[in-house]
């Protein structure tokens, strides 16, 4: 029996959706985690309820910010279709677990792959005498092949089914047992990590749980939203922690309705989001331009998925930055934010509710499906260290003595007190029209080119907001290379960027986490740093390199990828080293 | 909150400085005077009152109102004013909209707001066409009607705002004219008290596009003193006849709004985490 020693490991669990793929994954995941190992997690699922196939793929490591992964270390295939599809994938010197019972993986000649047989369907069927403990029989096996003590990968299976009656946990556990001495007994290959010093001030958390617990932090105290995959578990969550907080949420009848009401709940003095994927976007192009012309703070998320229209709903993409910049008829202002990773989850939607109050405008969250459950091992947020942000309010005594509250009054940064319904002296009526200082609908020439540009003046306010870049130089004064990217690619930039850079390139990356304002001061010295720079992004059409060309005049090298599927380290660096000197 | 020594407010304390833009003898004029009468009657503070609209003629009413309010987008104005009554239950909020923004755009949202009983008024003013647009066939105008969208006639049914009130779940339901605003005052006042989703369907006629006035007079009849008020198929039965057309309340009934179900449920999970716990994070 052959101990490998490792510091990063890719793992992947595939088969059939409603064999228990994924709980497999959550289980060994968290286990992992517990013993202080890095993670990052990637999963894919079919659109439908039942049926289609399902995988759960992590990556392991001593490593902090791991990306997605390159190849496959341990494919863990639950039938061979299963095994079929992702040996591809595989690393020359993996480890394939398949069900002896279910095929006989044909392997290609001169491969070093290894293979255990575990036949989990049998175990499950006949000794557990469930059927559907196969995943549990499976988990058993992947913990041990990865040196996870028996005691952890037991005791976190428990917590997950606490609440389930005693025979049923039982039955589960004993499937990890005889899963976990089958693999003790008959794996050729073992997987050990360095022991690594378990911090006590990581939590465990995923995407789009920390845009919620972001969102609670910021103050925001009501929500309305859609069901749409992947941005549900959202909506979810706050249902049922909202109340806690003295919140209110509700699901509206469609995406139309939920913006709409976010707004009302805004204009009421309360903050307010809604959270939806891309078709839910576009329904509120009409309400965002509302609440741009109305300057009334709120916060969209769009949890982007495979477009155009219905598109691929569990599969990932990065085609709605042109929709959050752009939509809308008509020119209205908005700020546009972009994590890469689920720490930013959480901070960036605190910073999109305080940009959205100090700018009195719409805030776009763009997410992405593969960061939506991605589950990673972050710091603790220090709760006493978050700055909040409220929209500005007018002060009375001087308003009492203009005698009258001016609500959109032009002033130099174009932004103007913010009454609250209940305020005695800040009555007006909120306009979806174009309007004078007093909020009265006006038509005239003049109003409406000093209105538009103090809209627009107000984005000055957030356009040199700090850290809304990340950049990763070279030691030298130029870089042949940059590589510039937005959303949850960073990892993967990062990572090709040093292999590149191990190799003798001269690679630097930058990488965008405010696309609207542009940081243009943070973004034009790193242009300026680098020969050519090639512009990393998961759509057709190239929006950030539209948006860099635009405001830079500067032509970028396309890397895009229409897959579905995120970037890997590998297929960034084959780009470079096709790219650079 | 009313105080003792509060001052009686009159009509013209919740109009503001802009004159009304409707063409003269629009029905729209007496949806608010009934409006301004009833906010009078309640001497509710105009600092306290949310008027909410969505476009069209009826919808430019807020610009009128010395209240605080939102001209907001076609079709939009109930799920906006919900969202409002949600996070400021403190607040009387006051929809109003014409026909083609409530039961067209709006439609939708109309049948939801009245299945949550959302405690707030919505008036809409319904002159079976649409004005603001010069003409063109409602959901409500009636069949074979030749219009500017309709040269031919509608080949559509018209629907019924109150009676789709009633079926969705509106617990106040209540018709009344523009031509009798002695009678609308009342009804909007009642939409006013009542404790839930209030739906008062202004008929309110468009003497340039679709002039029913004296259609409407003569087809106009009081609702029957012995109406079981919570009698929701009778109520849709009144509903439905178009001659006799009835006025009045339609429905009245007393459940627990969204609001109170909210708020009884905040009452029961207050403080029962905190962020510090959340942040702990686990599968």
């Amino acid at each position: 029996m052959g101990i490998t020693k490792v510091v990063d490991i890719v793992v992947r669990i595939a088969g059939e959706s409603g064999e228990g793929i994924i709980t497999t994954g959550d289980l060994l995941t968290y286990a992992a985690a517990k013993q202080g190992l890095n993670i990052s997690t990637f999963r894919t699922y079919p659109a439908e309820v039942t049926g289609g196939r399902s995988l759960f793929q992590v990556r392991l490591g001593t490593e902090s910010h791991l990306s997605p992964w390159n190849s496959m270390d341990v494919l863990v295939a639950f039938d061979e279709e299963a095994f079929n599809s992702n040996i591809e994938s595989m690393h020359e010197k993996g480890l394939v677990v398949y069900d002896p019972d279910l095929h006989s993986p044909s392997m290609k000649r001169g491969t070093s792959i290894s293979l255990y047989g575990l036949p989990m369907t049998n175990i499950s069927k006949e000794k557990v005498g469930i059927a559907r403990t196969k995943n549990m029989v499976a988990l058993g096996a992947t913990a041990n092949i990865h040196s996870i003590p028996y005691a952890n990968i037991a005791d976190v299976a428990q917590k997950r089914f606490k609440g389930m009656d005693k025979a049923t946990v039982d039955k589960n556990v004993e499937a990890i047992r005889l899963g976990y001495e089958h693999a003790e007994k008959n794996s050729q290959i073992r997987f050990e990590f360095p022991k690594v010093k378990i911090s006590p001030n990581k939590i465990f958390l995923t995407g789009n749980i920390a845009i919620a617990l972001g969102a609670i932090a910021a103050g925001c105290r009501f929500f309305a939203g859609y069901p749409i995959t992947p941005s549900t578990t959202i909506l979810e969550y706050l249902s049922r922690e909202f109340p806690k907080f003295g919140g209110n949420m509700f699901q509206t009848e469609d995406e139309l309705a939920a913006l709409s009401a976010a707004i009302g709940a805004s204009y009421g003095g309360v903050k307010a989001m809604t959270a939806t994927s891309g078709p839910g976007f576009s329904l509120m192009a009409e309400t965002l331009d509302l609440a741009s012309i109305a300057e009334i703070p709120v916060v969209i998320v769009d949890v982007q998925r495979a477009g155009p229209s219905t598109g691929m709903p569990t599969k990932t993409e990065q085609g709605d930055l042109n929709a959050a910049l752009y939509q809308g008829h008509g020119d209205a202002p908005r700020i546009v934010l972009a994590p890469a990773n689920v720490e930013d989850c959480f901070y960036l939607t605190i910073k999109a509710f305080n940009l959205a109050e100090r700018l009195q405008m719409p805030a776009i969250m763009l997410s992405e499906q593969q960061l939506s459950d991605r589950a990673e091992m972050i710091d603790k947020p220090s709760l006493s260290r978050i700055k909040i942000e409220d929209r500005l309010k007018p002060n009375y005594e001087d308003v009492k003595k203009e005698g009258v509250y001016k609500r959109y009054v032009i002033t130099e940064d174009g932004i103007s007190p913010m009454s609250t319904p209940g305020d005695r002296h800040g009555i007006y009526i909120s306009e979806s029209l174009e309007r004078l200082e007093n909020a009265t609908f006006s038509y005239e020439p003049e109003t409406h080119k000093v209105m538009m540009e103090k809209r627009f003046r107000k984005l000055k306010k957030a356009e040199n907001e700090p850290n809304m870049t990340r950049i990763y130089p070279t030691s030298n004064k130029k870089a042949d290379i940059g590589v510039i990217s937005w959303g949850p690619s960073e990892d993967a930039v990062i990572e090709a960027a040093n292999k590149a850079n191990k190799q003798g390139k001269n690679v630097s990356s930058l990488h965008i986490l405010m696309l609207s304002p542009l940081p243009t001061k943070q973004i034009k010295p790193y242009l300026d740093s680098v020969d050519k720079f090639i512009v990393a992004e998961l759509n057709q059409t190239g929006h950030l390199a539209s948006l860099l060309a635009k405001t830079f005049l500067l032509e970028s090298v396309p890397l895009r990828k229409t897959t579905g599927l995120p970037f890997t380290a590998n297929e960034i660096f084959q780009r470079i080293m096709e790219v650079g000197p | 909150m009313a105080t003792a020594t509060k001052q009686k407010s009159s009509p013209s304390d919740y109009k503001s400085d802009v004159k009304p833009v409707w063409c003269p003898g629009c029905g729209d004029y007496g949806v608010y005077t009934a409006l301004t009468n009833a906010l009078s009657e309640k001497n509710y503070s105009p600092w306290e009152i949310a008027v909410i609209s969505g476009i069209g003629c009826a919808s430019r009413t807020p610009s009128f109102l010395r209240v605080y309010g939102f001209h907001t987008v076609h079709g939009r104005a109930l799920a906006l004013a919900t969202g409002l009554k949600i996070a400021r239950p403190d607040l009387h909020v006051i929809v109003v909209a014409g026909d083609g923004d409530g039961i067209s755009i709006g439609g939708g949202h109309f049948i939801h707001a009245s299945r949550r009983n959302i405690d707030l008024t919505y008036i809409m003013m319904n002159n079976s066409i649409y004005g603001q647009t010069k003409g063109q066939a409602s959901p409500t105008t009636l069949e074979d009607a030749v219009t500017r969208s309709t040269p031919y006639g509608v080949f559509d049914k018209p629907l019924n705002p109150s009676a789709i009130a009633v079926v969705a779940g509106a617990s106040f339901v209540a018709r009344g004219f523009a031509g009798n605003p002695k009678q609308l005052t009342e009804l909007v006042a009642k939409a006013f008290e009542h404790r839930g989703f209030a739906f008062v369907e202004a008929v309110s006629p468009c003497v340039t596009f679709n002039n029913t006035y004296s259609s409407i007079k003569s087809r106009a009849r009081n609702i029957d003193e012995s109406h079981d008020l919570t009698n929701k198929i009778e109520a849709i039965d009144i509903a439905l006849k178009e001659n006799p057309l009835y006025f009045g309340v339609l429905y009245d009934v007393r459940v627990p709004t969204m609001n109170e179900k909210m708020s009884t449920l905040n009452e029961k999970m207050k403080g029962k985490t905190t962020l510090e716990e959340l942040l702990t994070g686990s599968v």
